[in-house]
């Protein structure tokens, strides 16, 4: 069972743990305990047979809605799905050998829903390929069948209505043997439902020990074929399995939003205003002042260079001295030298000086009137 | 314009150095700024343009 539970992982809480409480209730119950746990075979097996018609995608679906409505929580959804058993000719004649466990489920929640009076649901898919009972067999054929068409055409059906398999195992028998007959004369499975229905209605009977068709109904190819799927299906579920819990953690992870600590600019409009009627004059003032710097710095280095090329001029025509020569040259080449840095800091006065004059405004008055408020306040 | 800074420092610089090398050389070899001086005056007549002038200023302070 406890292996059982750890497989069983993929399912809902609620459901596994009545998964798992109807398992021990049968096995308490039972009289033979070692040989019903045979009939269940491997953990393994008997998980991927109920992974295989659990409706988890619709369980939510159902949980959602519930919670949305605020109702108290129903019985599960379950249909009626037999398991595939060992050949029939090995097993001993015991009842549960050939029970479908997830029939034996259904048929203790569907008891309960109706002791309950709420409307019952089933939790597993109906195969829908599901053999018709050959009449090979009569002795082991039971409502089973009927109940499986009966949860397929309608899966919703209240409890009281489709507790057809409901009585003594006698009576159980006799429904067999009326089953048995019924297929043999290769009737309607609708036919056969009502049949049961009816006879377990005359019965009135609590408890039924369910005989689910035993395998012999089947083909043998179909029941290789199903213990071939079984068993790769053992092998898909545990890593299946594996992977749930980290999706699950990622899930909540992903769930977990963090709040994002966002902030916005709050401006004092007043505060603007004033800070406006003072600094366009002060800003003006200040970038005139500039463009003059700039364009004293920008003279002096035009009128440098214009001396400085009067100089040179006059020096070679009018000096006949080299010396007297070589002193104007000197003087006009530290003349250009100046000029050229006097014309550089008035280009970078008037560029820099002006844009940084206006971006200076900016700024200071954004440290003035604007403030840094987070968004949640 | 860090670039454009760099190459117009290096020309004023080594302009800087050619005019101190060139005066060096002139006076080495005999210049004199008195003689200069004197041939730009007497070039452009510098002498009769100040007098001029002083007298201008003169008239417009007594007036």
């Amino acid at each position: 069972m406890a292996e059982l539970s750890k497989l069983l992982a993929f399912m809902f809480k609620e459901d596994k743990e009545d998964i798992l409480a109807q398992y021990n209730k049968m096995l308490d119950e039972a009289d033979d305990e070692q040989a019903l746990l045979d009939s269940f075979g491997s953990p393994t097996k008997l998980a991927v047979t109920i992974s295989r018609t659990y409706k988890r995608s619709e369980r939510k679906l159902a949980v959602e809605a519930d919670s949305k409505e605020d109702k108290p929580a129903e019985p599960e959804h379950i249909i009626v799905t037999p398991v595939k058993k060992e050949k029939p000719a090995e097993k001993p004649a015991e009842v549960n050998t050939g029970l479908s466990y997830a029939d034996i489920i259904e048929e203790i929640r569907r008891e309960k829903a109706a002791e309950e009076g709420v409307e019952y649901k089933p939790m597993f898919f109906n195969e829908p390929e599901q053999p018709a009972p050959e009449p090979e067999q009569p002795e082991t054929e039971t409502a089973e069948e009927p109940e499986q068409t009966a949860a397929a055409e309608a899966p919703e059906e209240d409890a009281p209505e489709t507790a057809e398999t409901e009585s003594e195992p006698e009576e159980a028998e006799a429904e067999e043997e009326t089953a048995g007959e019924a297929e043999a004369e290769e009737t309607p499975a609708e036919e056969e439902t009502e049949n049961g229905e009816e006879n377990a209605e005359e019965t009135g009977a609590e408890e039924a020990t369910v005989v689910e068709p035993a395998e012999a109904d089947q083909p043998e190819e179909e029941t290789k074929a199903e213990e071939e799927a079984a068993e790769a299906g053992e092998t898909e579920t545990e890593p299946a399995e594996d992977s749930y819990a980290p999706e699950l953690v990622f899930e909540e992870l992903e769930s977990i939003e963090i709040p994002e600590e966002t902030t916005r600019y709050k401006t004092n409009v007043a505060l603007l205003i004033l800070y406006l009627i003072f600094a366009i004059p002060i800003s003006a003032v200040l970038i005139v002042l500039a463009l003059a710097v700039a364009v004293v710095l920008v003279a002096l280095g035009v009128s440098l260079i214009t001396i400085g090329v009067e100089a040179i001029g006059f020096a070679f025509a009018k000096l006949v001295i080299f010396a007297d020569i070589m002193l104007c040259a000197g003087a006009v080449l530290i003349a250009f030298a100046v000029a050229l840095i006097l014309l550089w800091i008035g280009v970078l006065v008037l560029v820099r000086g002006i844009s940084g004059i206006v971006r200076g405004a900016k700024a200071l008055g954004r440290s003035f009137c604007v403030k840094e408020v987070p968004d949640n306040e | 314009m860090s670039k454009v800074w760099k190459v117009i420092s290096t020309v004023a610089i080594v302009a800087l150095i050619l005019g101190a090398l060139c005066i060096l050389a002139g006076f080495v070899t005999g210049g004199d700024v008195q003689r200069v001086k004197d041939v730009f005056f007497a070039s452009y007549d510098i002498e009769n343009k100040i007098n001029a002038l002083r007298s201008a200023m003169g008239i417009m302070a007594l007036n």
